[in-house]
């Protein structure tokens, strides 16, 4: 099977951290063997102050494409990263 | 793909009256069926003002979200087994009085069926991607897990 490389990283963003981040989602070059708190630097250079506030203030929990991870799991080429602040459904 | 019977996300009110009907009918061996249905309120939590709630903002991760209110689903089935589960919730604006969500369970006796219940609706809370942002006379802001919200949780572990 030829597993086609995309290159990238696709970070989505929800709920209050999409509305300081003023955006849905981000796609950043894909670098072999970093994970999702290695890639906040280069998050940082596309987003407000405050958006990069709430992401290092360790309240937003991630996904790697749709499962839950730990910000420190290393991501594969083409993942889906979902940046979650605390859930209030219900 | 099949159609979730179980768990539906939605941007549109639901009938009750309607699942009811449906969720008896997968459950023709049942002798108790709980519902609980949300109902988004109008005042806000210290309720020491005439200040009003307009209407919540749900918003949501699809696809995720199906796949873990299915996994509490399966957690609850597994403690209290149960004849059918029906979880519907609602995302978009929902205006003060209207329905957000609803869980319904159907069982053989009524013990299973109410732990079931509230077995998810607890979890539900505080392990499904879904966000509400409150809109009213206070202006909008997003809301926070409620600390009585994380101790029904903790109470299924004690």
């Amino acid at each position: 099977m030829i597993v086609e490389r995309q290159n990238m990283i696709k970070f989505l963003f929800f709920a209050q951290l999409a509305d300081l981040a003023e955006r849905n989602s981000l796609e950043l070059e894909y670098q072999a063997g970093l994970s999702a708190c290695d890639y906040i630097n280069s998050l940082a250079k596309h987003l407000p102050e405050p958006a990069i506030a709430m992401l290092r203030d360790k309240s937003i929990a991630v996904s790697i494409n749709q499962k839950l991870a730990s910000w420190d799991d290393t991501l594969s080429d083409g993942d889906e990263v979902g940046l979650l602040p605390p859930f209030s459904g219900g | 793909m099949p159609v979730n019977l179980e768990v539906t996300i939605i941007d549109t009110d639901f009938d009750v009256a309607r699942e009811y009907q449906t969720l008896c009918q997968r459950a023709p061996r049942s002798g108790a069926v709980v519902f609980f249905v949300g109902l988004v309120r109008d005042l806000y939590e210290d309720e020491n003002s005439s200040e009003k709630i307009e209407y919540l903002e749900l918003s949501h991760y699809a696809g995720m979200t199906e796949n873990l209110c299915q996994t509490i689903i399966d957690e609850a089935r597994e403690k209290f087994p149960f004849d059918a589960v029906r979880l519907i919730h609602r995302v978009g604006k929902i205006y003060a009085n209207e329905q957000i969500v609803m869980v319904a369970v159907a069982s053989r006796h009524r013990d299973n069926a109410f732990n079931a219940a509230r077995y998810i609706m607890d979890y539900l809370k505080t392990r499904a991607t879904l966000w509400k942002k409150e809109v009213g006379s206070r202006g909008s802001q997003w809301i926070s897990l409620k600390q009585k919200d994380r101790d029904a949780q903790q109470s299924w572990k004690d």
